[in-house]
């Protein structure tokens, strides 16, 4: 039965030809999103690798320097573009792209590309996500709203029922139906998409196994939204009596929780938990690093002495031997400071980190009333563009800063023994400064980082569901 | 002869106003019976709790031993219903219609079968195959009849069927009628075209504010009668319409 | 007068229009209330770090003995004070820097660094009156106005009230005329109770209110429009929801798109990272390779460019300099791009209504591009008033001293 259902569904949509030319519009637009998506993508991994390069090769041949005064210049971290940034750019263009591990310092990253970006609205930036959470609702509604009122007002509702048509298959049939449709395109989206990435799989430490996962939890999650939309869809045009205002109501919903609530939600987020300005986050960190470094003679500061001497050589120190070591005690000092201050900095970072975890968190609390809310948030995280995959990024950039600082300290702390600031590393050490080899972080962790969103979009599509068949047992009126 | 059809002091009230006050009826095999009326009088309220869209407030509605509140499927099954607007889906021809209610109803014939039923019912073989959006109101009647036959009804319900068709096309339907009846349906017809009833019934049922006031042989009708049960029974009703209760 | 109130009547009975009014309210007494908070927040925390910036420089100036020293450690706060209208449309404020943190060293690693604003906000964009206004109101009015005809064709009466109305279309235009008013209060008013308290001057708001006016009247003639076709409200709402989201949404990104393409800017980074070469170069370089084209700029120290010491403060700031200068054609370029990407967005705005009205608001706010780029331009002359402050008593070696200290250029806001 459900199979003559779904038959005739499809071919009521395909001798309807709006639906077909909204389908049209909608492909066209995914067409749009994925050639901008592709074509800024693209040219930004050919920038970041050729910048790498660069880099690299500016470090490489800096020939004799003094070991600290290449640490100041040091080297960029350079984030690679995201595996699938050309479905869902996420905060890409909002965050900074390069780190510069610079001695002393954890610097923020530097770039975004918005700065420069020309600016309308920001309803403006473009992307396959962008288009699907904002126009798959509108396929959807446009499909369904009359897929009940309009057969109530038809009188072939009563019709059926009369002639012994269960209201739950008729439900079920339309719902496969236009469920079915909005999935096809999403299906085609992501498939796209991903294939387009895969072929461009560079050198950028991704791997092809990783980008399908990507794209399957991408199905997933899209694929749930469409659940909810067809349910509340279908909920709506059962409980009106007419099918106009089945549609003015279901755009009224769009408007208010697509359009309107993640936005509303974003603003309420900022200024419960408002993120620190630049200004105060430095003042901040600038004093808890004060605060945070020993008196010259104390215990803990031998104590980190002794550790880090202990590090460069690879073997324990003797009680008294400290003293009597034939090292560039500037090196030594220089050390001990980074080792000192990276406490300090990762604290500061890790607090603004979670800052913007609990902003997260009111705004999940918020897509209660709205669940495209939670969707942006997992579409950003298995894309791989989202904050967290950002501070991961920020975490091994640093742990690198923190690698070659030490490895040119202790090439000045070993072998620059009382040449003070005076010693130069040969031009052959820059090699075996270690080169960053960034691996992103697999999709397991944006599955476990997100798995609360995914709870919600779950109960989201669960509740839709349960309400939409409650009401349909009970209360197909005819 | 068997029962199809039945109302045992069915009745149903929309909050203080009663639409159908303890109907008695039955409706044998081989018999057509009509309901005559006014507009609220009672009629469609019958055909729909026997179709259970309604609940009867006390009583019963029994199709073939069935109870409708009982078992609503079985007793679906065994019903066919034409409305008084047969409504079909615009974008589907005629043939397609009656395949989607017939397989919704359960139920599954093949093609031949189905064009078979659609020549029974006098519909022409191209009009099958046109979408039903250019049907004329007669044509969509007789899809609404080959849809209760497809599903082998043995009750027929039927509300106002004729109202709106032209003399000739309800002429023809009659004709179909009694020849279903002949061949052992069951058909209760709600109208208010008294000749047509006369003409066509095996027996006539008045009903006026809800409640069957006489039931009459068509061989009682003389002219004078016919005069009588319209002055009597046939203007509006005051009673609230069950259509807009029901909205 | 009595067809006025037979409306209002009419209006009060309409249960969805009085729906779509009151979110309407709702959604601009929020977008009002919320855009004053974050003004608020942004002013307080401007006080906090002016306060802040002079107390510690009244410490720093005791501490050091050498210019060089005191230039280094000095920081001087510059910002861009919000406009009391900036409530209303926050613009770039998010994106774009509205303070720094100032001091006499290379300028151009400096004048780029941004917020730690929370990028997902800056992505999705704020909650403004703006927002609400030009992209929000737009579909709330769709949805009061679509049906205004076709509802009266699906319930028969339209030939009836069409032949009875004296005037043919009469009847709409005061329906109409009657909900656009009423959506247009309902944003109008919010703005205002909002705004004057807040101190936004009576003629930026009745310049914000036509603005808003306009756009909604835009808005109700492709209603209108779209209801000559006379069809189906369903039909009405789908084309109409579809003109919001061409003009809305797609018009917008295809502008977006071709600026990029048409106007190319010298990638940001390519400034800092250039700069950051030169600067660190100079160190391994010849005291000479550095001094040569800083003597160019500045001729009139050419007598003191002698640098004895492997480490001088007067080299140290001129290599400063020197980087700000090889990157000087990237930064110009840099910024003339950005000038004419504004324009360019700016004429081609006219192809979208809303982004028209949004970028009309920002200029109003003063929190589009031109002011994100007016405040650049005041950093970039309070840092070479800096320079020419320090480069004399760094050249010359003058003592530091209370009496010199105190004719230190001092930021000036921008407050009304």
């Amino acid at each position: 039965m459900i199979g003559a259902i779904i038959g005739k569904e499809l071919t009521e949509i395909r001798r309807d030809g709006r639906a077909l030319g909204l389908l049209g519009i909608v492909g066209l637009l995914l067409v749009l999103g994925l050639t901008t998506g592709l074509a800024t993508e693209n040219a930004r991994e050919r920038e970041v690798l050729q910048a790498q390069a660069d880099d690299s090769a500016v470090f490489l041949e800096q020939g004799e320097k003094n070991p600290h005064s290449a640490a100041h210049f040091s080297r960029m971290a350079h984030k690679p573009v995201a595996p699938l940034a050309s479905f869902d750019p996420g905060v890409s263009s909002f965050m900074g792209q390069v780190i510069w591990l610079e001695a002393h310092s954890r610097n923020p990253a530097m770039f975004r590309a918005a700065e420069d970006a020309p600016e309308l609205s920001r309803l403006e930036n473009f992307s396959i996500a962008g288009v699907l959470t904002l126009i798959l609702p509108l396929l959807v509604v446009l499909m369904g709203y009359g897929s009940i009122a309009g057969e109530r007002e038809r009188g072939t509702l009563r019709q059926l029922v009369g002639s012994g048509a269960s209201p739950i298959h008729l439900l079920l049939g339309k719902f496969i139906v236009i469920a079915g449709v909005a999935f096809a395109v999403l299906a085609a989206a992501v498939a796209i998409s991903t294939s387009f990435s895969l072929l461009s799989l560079s050198e950028s430490g991704f791997s092809g196994g990783d980008l399908v996962l990507r794209g399957l939890s991408l199905l997933f999650v899209y694929g749930l939204y469409i659940v909810c939309l067809t349910a509340v869809t279908l909920l709506v045009s059962m409980l009106v009596a007419e099918a106009r205002t089945a549609l003015l109501l279901l755009l009224g919903i769009w408007v208010v929780t697509v359009v309107g609530l993640p936005r509303l939600s974003a603003s309420i987020a900022e200024q419960v938990y408002p993120s620190p300005d630049s200004a105060t986050f430095w003042e901040d960190t600038r004093a808890s690093l004060q605060a945070n470094r020993p008196p010259s003679e104390s215990e803990d500061y031998v104590a980190v002495e002794r550790e880090v001497v202990e590090r460069a050589l690879g073997r324990e120190l003797r009680v008294d031997e400290l003293d009597d070591l034939e090292i560039n005690r500037g090196a030594l000092r220089l050390e001990v400071s980074e080792v000192i201050d990276q406490e300090a900095y990762n604290a500061a970072y890790a607090e603004l980190f979670a800052n913007y975890e609990k902003q997260k968190n009111l705004r999940r609390m918020l897509s209660v009333l709205s669940p495209t809310i939670a969707l942006q948030h997992l579409s950003r995280a298995y894309s791989g563009t989202d904050i967290g995959a950002h501070e991961h990024f920020s975490l091994e950039a640093e742990r690198q800063r923190n690698d070659i600082v030490r490895a040119m300290n202790e090439d000045m702390m070993l072998n620059g023994a009382g040449e003070s600031f005076g010693y130069l590393s040969p031009p052959e050490f820059w090699e075996t400064v270690p080169e960053f080899d960034y691996r992103p972080p697999s999709v397991a962790t944006a599955w476990s980082e997100s798995a609360r969103d995914l709870t919600i979009l779950l109960f989201w599509g669960l509740a839709a569901m349960a309400a939409m068949f409650w009401f349909g047992a009970d209360r197909t009126r005819v | 002869m068997s029962e199809l059809l039945r109302a045992r002091d069915l009745t149903k009230s929309f909050r203080s106003n009663t639409a159908l006050n303890g109907l008695n009826l039955s409706v044998n095999e081989k018999e057509i019976v009509c309901l005559l009326g006014a507009n609220g009088a009672g009629k469609t309220t019958t055909i729909n709790l026997f179709l259970g869209f309604l609940e009867p407030t006390s009583g019963a509605a029994i199709v073939d031993g069935t109870e409708v509140t009982a078992d609503l499927k079985r007793a679906r099954s065994k019903l066919g219903y034409v409305p008084e607007q047969v409504s079909l889906y615009p974008a589907l021809t005629g043939l397609e219609n009656l395949d989607y209610f017939v397989r919704l109803g359960g139920g599954h014939r093949d093609e031949s079968h189905l064009r078979g039923l659609l020549d029974q019912v006098g519909l022409d073989q191209g009009a099958a195959d046109q979408k039903v959006g250019a049907y004329s109101k007669g044509m969509r009647q007789k899809i609404g009849l080959a849809i209760a036959l497809a599903k082998g009804a043995r009750a027929l319900l039927l509300d106002e069927p004729l109202s709106g068709l032209d003399p000739s096309a309800a002429n023809e339907f009659c004709r179909l009628l009694r020849q279903l009846a002949d061949n052992g349906a069951a058909v209760l017809m709600a109208t208010h075209d008294l000749f047509r009833a006369r003409e066509l019934a095996d027996r006539i049922g008045i009903m006026k504010s809800g409640t069957l006031v006489e039931e009459l042989s068509p061989e009682s009708l003389d002219q004078a009668a016919l005069e009588q049960v319209y002055l009597n029974h046939m203007h509006d009703d005051e009673t609230v319409d069950e259509t807009t209760e029901e909205a | 007068m009595s067809g006025l109130i037979r409306e209002i009547r009419f209006l009060a009975s309409d249960r969805a229009a009085l729906l779509w009014l009151g979110i309407a309210l709702l959604v601009a007494c929020v977008s009002v209330i919320l855009g004053l908070r974050e003004i608020a927040a942004q002013r307080a925390v401007l006080n906090d770090l002016i306060e802040i910036d002079y107390a510690e420089r009244e410490v720093l100036d005791t501490l050091y003995q050498d210019w060089g020293d005191v230039a280094y450690y000095t920081f001087h706060l510059t910002w861009d004070s919000p406009s009391d209208f900036a409530f209303a449309a926050l613009g770039q404020r998010d994106t774009s820097p509205w303070k720094h943190q100032i001091r006499a060293l290379a300028l151009e690693g400096q004048i780029y660094e941004t917020d730690a604003e929370n990028p997902d906000f800056a992505l999705i964009g704020r909650f403004d009156f703006a927002f609400a206004a030009n992209l929000l109101a737009p579909l709330l009015l769709i949805l009061l106005l679509h049906d205004l005809r076709s509802a009266e064709r699906t319930a028969g009466r339209y030939e009836l009230l069409s032949a009875t109305a004296a005037s043919r279309g009469s009847p709409w235009f005061a329906r109409a005329a009657l909900r656009t008013g009423a959506l247009a209060l309902c944003l109008i008013g919010p703005l205002w109770a909002g705004g004057l308290p807040g101190g936004a001057g009576a003629s930026t708001l009745i310049l914000a209110s036509l603005v808003v006016i306009l756009h909604i009247a835009f808005w109700w003639s492709v209603c209108v429009l779209v209801d000559r076709y006379g069809w189906t409200s369903p039909v009405n709402l789908t084309a109409l929801v579809g003109a919001w989201l061409a003009l809305a949404v797609i018009v917008p990104a295809a502008i977006k798109i071709s600026v990029e393409a048409a106007v190319p800017l010298p990638d940001g980074g390519e400034i800092l990272l250039t700069q950051r070469e030169a600067v660190n170069d100079a160190w391994d370089l010849p005291k000479a390779a550095t001094m040569e084209p800083f003597i160019e700029r500045h001729p009139e120290w050419a007598d003191y460019t002698e640098v004895g010491q492997p480490f001088e403060w007067k080299w140290y700031y001129a290599f400063q300099q020197v980087g700000d200068q090889t990157v000087e054609p990237l930064s110009q370029a840099y910024h003339d791009g950005r000038i004419g990407r504004d324009r360019l967005v700016g004429s081609l705005a006219w192809l979208s209504p809303p982004a028209l009205a949004e970028r009309a608001m920002q200029a109003l706010a003063d929190t589009n591009v031109a002011a994100t780029l007016a405040y650049e331009q005041r950093v970039r002359a309070f840092h070479k008033a800096l320079r020419e402050y320090y480069y004399p008593r760094l050249f010359r070696g003058e003592p530091v001293s209370t009496a010199s200290l105190e004719q230190r250029p001092q930021f000036q806001g921008n407050e009304s």
